[in-house]
C-alpha cells in the first residue's frame, strides 16, 4: 500500500490492508481511553470555539 | 448587524465573548496536546518494546538474512515516523471536526453560496491528487538518492584505512562527488514538485473566494442575504479552506506513517524458523548431546547435513576439523539452537531439544563465537555481560589464570580499560580473550568454541589450553579447530567432510591409520619445515626470474 | 589548513571559527537564490494583504449599490489576478528556499567529506562510526530543513508581521496600536517558548541517539545476547533507554501545549474588533475599514502558527551545523608534508629508539630500535596486545610516533611527502577491508584504471584467480554487505592482489590470524612468499614456516624487544625464542 513500500522491502515484509492496520494500532489506543476522550472534547471545544467566533463578529 | 444598531452595547459583549473565546480555545487546545502527547509517547513506547521484544527472539537465520541497521531502523525510526503523523492526524482531526461545524454553519447562512464552495472541492482534491501522483516518483528517486550517498559516506569512514594506505582519497573522494552532485540535481527535482503544490492550491481556493465575492456580493446588493450574513460567510470559508489544504496535502505523509506501521508489525510478526513445541525447565545438564538422523540446510536446495548421526558423550571434549563448508559450523549451530533443522532429532542429556525453554537451556551452554563481539563499556562489564553479580576479585582471579595474566597488563587501566564501539579499542587477541572470559565465568554445562582463539597468538593460546584443562575437567566441550595443535589434547576428533563424518578417533590413532586426518597434519607441519621454506624460496625466485 | 593528511587543492577555504559566520559564508555562495527567496516572500506577503483591503472595497461597492455588478467583479478579478501572481511568488520562495536547502546540504556535505578523508587515523580510531554517521546524514539534513521549511517560514511569516504594521496606520493612524502591542509580546513570547524548548528539544534529540546506538549494539551483538541468555536483560534496557525518551518527549509536548502567542492572538482579535467598531461608531471608520482591518489582524495568524516550529527548526539546524562544524575543526596531529621528500623507495627501514602510545597513559611501545634492509624480510613475533599491529602502522605514518624516530631510506617518515611514502608502501591487514563494488574495483583499488589483464594478473600471482572464477560472475561478482561474503582467507588474497599490482616497494603483513584450512593455506602461503620476493616486508606471524623465511625476527614482549636476530642467533642465544619455538613446533 504505502508510498515507500518497494524502498526498503525485506521478505518478512506483509500487506495488512487499511481496516486490519487501523484495527491493530487501535489495541495500543484502547488503553488509553480516558485521555483520548479529554482530547476529542477538548478538540470539539476548540472546533466549535474557533467557529463561533466567526459567527460572533 | 453593525449597520443597524451601531451604537449597541452590545459591542461589549461581544468584545468579552472574544477574549472568552480566546481564552477558551487556548486552554481547550493545551489540555488536548498534553493528552495526545502522552498517548502518543505510551503508544509508541509500548510498540517499541513489542517490537524488540519480538526482535530479540527471532532465531539468528533472521539476522544472517537482514542487515542489523535496517532491523533498528524499523524499531526506531518508522515508529518515530508514525508518531509523528499521528500527531499531524490529531491535528487533521481538530480541524476536520472545524470543516464539519463550519459546513452546518456555512449552510445555515447562505445553501447557494455554500453549495458554490463545496464545487470547489472536487477541482482541489483534483489537483492535489495529481501533484500526490507526481511527487510519489521524484520522493522516491530522491530518497534513493540520499541513500546513496549515505552509503557512500559510510563506506568512506569504515574503509579509510584502506583509502589512506593505497593514498586514494582522491579517487574515493571523486566518486562520492559524483553520487553527492547527482542526488542533489534528483533533490531539486523533488524540492520544485513540492515547492509547486501550495501556491497551486492556493491560486485555487482564491478562485472560489472570487466566485464568493462577487455571486455573494450580487445578492446582497439584490437583499437577498444580509450583508453581514455575506461578511459572515466570508470570514467563515477563509477559516474553511484551511483544513481543507491541510488534508489533501498532507495525505501522503498519513499514507507514509501507515506503511511505517506496516513495517514495524510485519517485523513483529516475522515467523521465526526456530520453533519450541514446549518449554521445560532444564535442569543441571549433564552434557550429553545426541545427533539423531538430522538433516539440515540454510537453502532448501544446499543440504549441508543429511541423515547425521553423533554422540556426544557428558564430559567429552570433541573436536571438529574440516575445510570450510564441511559443515562444523553448522553442528555448533544447532546445539546452541540457533537454527532449525529439518530432520531427526536431537537430544540433550535425553530431551528432545525443541521442548526445552530456550533461555533456560543457553545459560548452560557456554559459546565462544568466531568473531568475538564487545559491547561499548569496560573490559570488566564485558566479561561479566551474562553474570552481573560476578564479582572483581573472581574475575581477576580468572583473569591471571591464563598466561599469569600477563594480557591484561597490556591493558592501559587493565580490567577498568574502555572497550571501545565494538571493542574497537582493544586487538582482536584481546577481544577474543574477553569474549572468552565471559564464558568461562558463566561456568556453562556444555562448552562450544568456534575457533575461538583464531587470532590469539600461539603463547597466549597455549596458555588458554591449560586453563582450560583446569576449567572444564568435567564439562563437554565442542571444538571447531583452527590450528592442530590445539586439537591433539582432544578426546576424540572428529573429520568432516561435506556433512559427513569420514574419520573419528583420538590424535595418535588417526594419525597412525594415515587418513585424510594425517594428511592435514602432515601438510601442516610440512608448512613449518625448514625444507619446505628452502623450496618455496627457490620456486618463487624462479618464478620471478621468469 | 596545512594539517590535514588530504586536500583538494582547488577546494574552498573557509572560515571556520564561528558556526554564524560559517553558514553565512555558505548561504552567500548562493545570492541570487537568496534574492530570489527573499522577494518571493515579501511580494507573497504583500499581496496576501490585497486580500482583506479588496474585501473591504467590495464591501463599500455593494453597500453604496451603484455599478454593483461591475464592481464586484472588477475586485474578483483583482483578487484572482493578484493571488495568481502570488502563487508565483510564493513559488518563488519555497523553491528558493528549498533549493538553497539542498545546495547546502551538497556543499557541507562535500566539505566535511573531504575532511574527514583528512583526518588521522588516529582521529578515525577513536571517533565511533555511527557518531560521524550521525553527523553525516542527521545533522547535514537538519540543515537543509533549516531552510526549508526553517527559514522558508521564518522570513515569510516575518513578512505577515511586518505588513499589518505598514498598512493598518494607512486605514487609520491609531489602528498600529494593537499590531505593535501584538508583535511586541508575541516577540517576547516566542523567544521565552525557544527558550524553555531548546534544552528538552536537545534532551529528546539525545535520548533518541542513546536509544538508537544501545540497541544497534544489541542487534549487531544478538549472537552473544542469545548465547548468554540475555534477551530479557537487553529488552530491559531498551525499554529504560525508550522511556528515557518517552519522558524527554512529553516534556517537549508539555512545553507546546502551553504555546502563548495563541493566546495572543485571541485577545488581539478581541482588541481589534473594540478598536476598529468604535472608531466605526464615532464616524472615523467605513465599514468597509473594520472588515479591512479585522483582516489584516488575521493575518498574524500565519506567524503565530508557524513560529511553534519553524524557529525550533532553525535552531535544530544551527545545533546540526555546530556539530558538522565541530567534527571539521577537530584537531588533527599528523601532517600531510607536501613540500616533503618524495623519491622511489629502496627499502631501508630503522627504527631509532621509537615510543608509541594510542592514548595518554596506554604505553603500546617502548624504545624500540632495529634497522631492515632493502629486500629483506623481517618477522614480528609476540602476544596479544604486545604492539605487533601499532608498530607496522608507524611505517607507513598513518600513525605518528611519540618518541623517537622512523626512517625510511634513511629519511624520518615525518619528512617525507606522505603521498610519496604511502604510494610505495602496502598494508594488508588482520581485519580486511573490502568496499561493496566488484571484485576487479576491490583489486584494482589501488591502481585505477589498471586494465582487466593486469588485474587477472595480480590476481594469479595472488593465488586469487581460481576462486573468483568459480564465482557465476567472476571478476564482476560484488562483495561486502550488498554481495557476496567472502572467507577471510579469500579476502587476504585479494588484498594480495591489491598489492601485487600497486608493486609496493614496501609491504607490510598481519598474517596473525591462522586456519588450518590446509587447502588454501597452502595457496596462501606460496602467494605471500611470492610477495615478499624483491621487497622490503614486515610480517606479523606465528607460523614457523614465515619465521624461519625471515632474514630478521622481533619478538616483542609488552612493547619491547625481547630478542631480535635471525632465527640461527635466536634459537642459539635468547631463550625467550627457544620457549616460543618450542611452543610453536609442538
Amino acid at each position: 500500500m504505502g508510498f515507500f513500500a518497494d524502498l526498503e522491502r525485506e521478505d518478512y515484509d506483509r500487506t495488512y490492508s487499511d481496516l486490519e492496520l487501523v484495527r491493530r494500532l487501535a489495541t495500543y489506543f484502547r488503553r488509553h481511553g480516558g485521555k483520548l476522550a479529554v482530547t476529542l472534547l477538548a478538540t470539539l471545544i476548540v472546533a466549535s470555539a474557533a467557529a463561533s467566533s466567526r459567527v460572533v463578529v | 448587524m453593525l449597520q443597524e444598531d451601531p451604537q449597541s452595547s452590545l459591542l461589549y459583549l461581544i468584545t468579552l465573548a472574544l477574549l472568552g473565546v480566546g481564552a477558551v480555545v487556548w486552554m481547550a487546545n493545551w489540555a488536548r496536546r498534553r493528552a495526545i502527547t502522552r498517548v502518543i509517547g505510551d503508544v509508541i513506547l509500548d510498540l517499541r518494546k513489542e517490537a524488540f521484544r519480538a526482535t530479540a527472539s527471532h532465531d539468528m537465520s533472521f539476522y544472517d538474512e537482514h542487515a542489523s541497521g535496517k532491523v533498528v531502523s524499523r524499531i526506531t525510526s518508522d515508529t518515530q515516523e508514525f508518531a509523528q503523523v499521528s500527531i499531524l492526524l490529531a491535528e487533521l482531526t481538530t480541524q476536520m471536526v472545524q470543516v464539519i461545524i463550519l459546513i452546518i454553519v456555512l449552510f445555515q447562512i447562505d445553501v447557494r453560496l455554500t453549495m458554490i464552495v463545496l464545487a470547489m472541492l472536487p477541482f482541489l482534491f483534483l489537483a492535489s491528487w495529481g501533484f500526490r501522483r507526481w511527487a510519489r516518483s521524484v520522493i522516491r528517486r530522491a530518497m534513493r538518492a540520499v541513500a546513496n550517498v549515505n552509503a557512500s559516506i559510510k563506506e568512506a569512514v569504515t574503509g579509510i584505512t584502506v583509502a589512506k594506505n593505497f593514498r586514494q582519497e582522491e579517487a574515493i573522494y571523486r566518486e562520492f562527488e559524483s553520487v553527492n552532485r547527482q542526488s542533489y540535481s534528483v533533490n531539486i527535482r523533488r524540492g520544485f514538485v513540492l515547492a509547486l503544490v501550495f501556491p497551486t492550491l492556493n491560486a485555487l481556493m482564491f478562485v472560489g473566494t472570487a466566485i464568493v465575492i462577487f455571486v455573494g456580493g450580487l445578492s446582497a446588493a439584490q437583499g437577498a442575504i444580509a450583508v453581514g450574513a455575506w461578511y459572515l460567510f466570508l470570514r467563515s470559508v477563509d477559516r474553511f479552506w484551511f483544513p481543507v489544504l491541510g488534508l489533501s496535502s498532507f495525505w501522503s505523509q498519513i499514507q507514509g506513517g501507515l506503511s511505517a506501521a506496516e513495517r514495524v508489525f510485519s517485523l513483529i510478526d516475522a515467523e521465526s524458523a526456530v520453533v519450541q513445541t514446549a518449554h521445560l525447565q532444564v535442569p543441571k545438564l549433564s552434557g550429553e548431546i545426541r545427533f539423531t538422523d538430522v538433516d539440515f540446510r540454510y537453502r532448501p536446495d544446499e543440504p549441508v547435513l543429511e541423515a547425521f548421526n553423533l554422540t556426544i558423550e557428558p564430559g567429552e571434549d570433541l573436536a571438529l576439523v574440516g575445510h570450510t563448508g564441511a559443515g562444523k559450523s553448522s553442528i555448533v549451530k544447532l546445539v546452541t539452537r540457533f537454527y532449525e533443522f529439518q530432520g531427526g532429532q536431537i537430544l540433550v542429556d535425553g530431551l528432545d531439544i525443541r521442548s526445552l525453554d530456550l533461555r533456560d537451556y543457553r545459560r548452560q551452554i557456554g559459546l565462544v563465537p568466531q568473531n568475538p563481539f564487545l559491547f561499548s563499556g569496560t573490559v570488566l562489564e564485558n566479561i561479566r555481560y551474562a553474570r552481573p553479580n560476578a564479582t572483581e576479585t573472581e574475575i581477576g582471579d580468572l583473569a591471571h589464570r591464563i598466561g599469569s595474566g600477563e594480557w591484561m597488563e597490556a591493558l592501559p587501566e587493565g580490567l577498568q580499560s574502555e572497550a571501545g564501539e565494538r571493542g574497537k579499542l582493544l586487538s582482536m587477541g584481546q577481544r577474543q580473550l574477553v569474549s572468552l572470559m565471559r564464558v568461562l565465568i558463566q561456568r556453562p554445562a556444555i562448552f562450544v568454541l568456534d575457533e575461538a582463539t583464531a587470532s590469539v597468538d600461539p603463547f597466549t593460546e597455549s596458555q588458554i589450553q591449560q586453563a582450560l584443562q583446569l576449567i572444564l575437567a568435567d564439562t563437554t566441550s565442542i571444538l571447531i579447530a583452527h590450528r592442530l595443535s590445539t586439537v591433539r589434547a582432544s578426546d576424540r576428533i572428529i573429520v568432516l567432510r561435506h556433512g559427513s563424518i569420514i574419520e573419528e578417533g583420538d590424535h595418535e590413532r588417526l594419525l597412525s591409520s594415515g587418513g585424510h586426518y594425517a594428511e592435514l597434519y602432515n601438510t601442516y607441519f610440512r608448512h613449518q619445515s625448514l625444507e619446505y621454506v628452502q623450496q618455496s624460496r627457490a620456486a618463487a625466485l624462479a618464478a620471478s626470474t621468469d | 589548513m596545512t594539517t590535514a593528511e588530504f586536500v583538494l587543492p582547488q577546494a574552498k577555504q573557509r572560515i571556520r571559527v564561528s558556526v554564524n559566520r560559517w553558514i553565512l559564508a555558505h548561504t552567500l555562495d548562493h545570492l541570487w537564490i537568496v534574492l530570489m527567496a527573499v522577494v518571493g516572500a515579501f511580494g507573497n506577503a504583500a499581496l496576501a494583504t490585497a486580500v482583506p483591503l479588496l474585501l473591504g472595497q467590495a464591501f463599500e461597492i455593494v453597500i453604496d449599490g451603484q455599478d454593483v455588478a461591475q464592481g464586484l467583479a472588477r475586485t474578483a478579478t483583482l483578487i484572482v489576478v493578484t493571488q495568481v501572481i502570488r502563487s508565483v511568488l510564493q513559488l518563488g520562495r519555497n523553491f528558493g528556499a528549498d533549493m538553497l536547502g539542498q545546495r547546502l546540504e551538497r556543499d557541507i556535505r562535500e566539505e566535511l567529506y573531504l575532511s574527514l578523508l583528512g583526518k588521522s587515523m588516529t582521529f578515525h580510531n577513536l571517533q565511533p562510526v555511527g557518531d560521524t554517521m550521525a553527523r553525516a546524514t542527521n545533522d547535514v539534513r537538519e540543515i537543509g530543513l533549516m531552510y526549508n521549511p526553517g527559514f522558508n517560514l521564518v522570513i515569510g511569516s516575518a513578512n505577515f508581521i511586518l505588513l499589518p504594521l505598514i498598512v493598518a496606520p494607512a486605514i487609520h493612524p491609531t489602528l498600529i496600536v494593537i499590531p505593535i502591542l501584538f508583535t511586541l509580546s508575541y516577540a517576547v513570547a516566542v523567544w521565552a517558548y525557544l527558550r524553555e524548548l531548546r534544552p528538552v528539544a536537545e534532551d529528546a534529540r539525545k535520548s533518541f541517539g542513546t536509544m538508537n546506538a544501545h540497541l544497534s549494539e544489541a542487534i549487531d551483538g544478538i549472537e552473544v545476547v542469545k548465547g548468554h541468555a540475555q534477551e530479557d536483560q537487553e529488552v530491559e534496557r531498551f525499554t529504560g533507554n525508550a522511556a528515557a525518551y518517552r519522558a524527554a518527549f512529553v516534556r517537549q509536548g508539555d512545553i507546546e501545549a502551553r504555546y502563548l502567542p495563541l493566546l495572543l492572538l485571541g485577545l488581539a482579535e478581541a482588541g481589534a474588533f473594540l478598536q476598529s467598531v468604535i472608531l466605526f461608531q464615532q464616524g472615523i471608520l467605513e465599514l468597509g475599514d473594520v472588515v479591512a482591518f479585522m483582516g489584516l489582524i488575521q493575518l498574524f495568524g500565519f506567524p503565530t502558527f508557524v513560529s511553534l516550529f519553524a524557529y525550533s527548526q532553525v535552531s535544530l539546524g544551527m545545533a546540526g551545523a555546530r556539530r558538522i562544524l565541530d567534527l571539521i575543526n577537530r584537531r588533527t596531529e599528523l601532517d600531510r608534508n607536501p613540500e616533503g621528500y618524495a623519491a622511489p623507495i629502496r627499502g631501508e627501514i630503522e627504527f631509532r629508539g621509537v615510543s608509541f602510545s594510542y592514548r595518554e597513559g596506554a604505553g603500546a611501545l617502548q624504545d624500540l630500535s632495529f634497522r631492515l634492509r632493502p629486500g629483506e624480510t623481517m618477522a614480528i613475533v609476540g602476544q596479544t596486545g604486545s604492539g605487533k599491529t601499532s608498530l607496522a602502522k608507524l611505517i607507513n605514518r598513518i600513525y605518528e610516533v611519540g618518541d623517537g624516530q622512523v626512517l625510511v631510506d634513511d629519511v624520518d617518515v615525518r619528512e617525507w611527502d606522505m603521498a610519496s611514502l604511502r604510494a610505495q608502501i602496502s598494508i594488508i591487514e588482520q581485519d580486511l577491508f573490502l568496499f561493496s563494488r566488484t571484485i576487479a574495483d576491490n583489486i584494482a583499488f589501488g591502481k585505477r584504471g589498471a586494465s582487466r589483464e593486469e588485474i587477472e594478473r595480480a590476481a594469479v600471482e595472488a593465488q586469487a584467480h581460481e576462486f573468483i572464477s568459480s564465482f557465476a560472475d567472476g571478476y564482476e561478482t560484488v562483495v561486502g554487505e550488498r554481495g557476496v561474503t567472502l572467507s577471510g582467507g579469500q579476502r587476504q588474497r585479494i588484498a594480495l592482489a591489491r598489492a601485487f599490482l600497486t608493486d609496493p616497494r614496501i609491504l607490510i603483513l598481519d598474517d596473525s590470524t591462522s586456519s588450518i584450512d590446509s587447502a588454501t593455506e597452502d595457496e596462501i602461503q606460496r602467494a605471500i612468499f611470492r610477495a615478499a620476493e624483491g621487497r622490503t616486508t614486515v610480517i606479523i606471524t606465528h607460523r614457523l614456516s614465515q619465521i624461519r623465511w625471515a632474514d630478521l625476527i622481533l619478538v616483542l614482549r609488552r612493547g619491547q624487544v625481547a630478542a631480535l636476530g635471525t632465527h640461527q642467533e635466536l634459537i642459539e642465544s635468547s631463550p625467550a625464542y627457544q620457549q616460543i619455538f618450542s611452543q610453536l613446533g609442538d
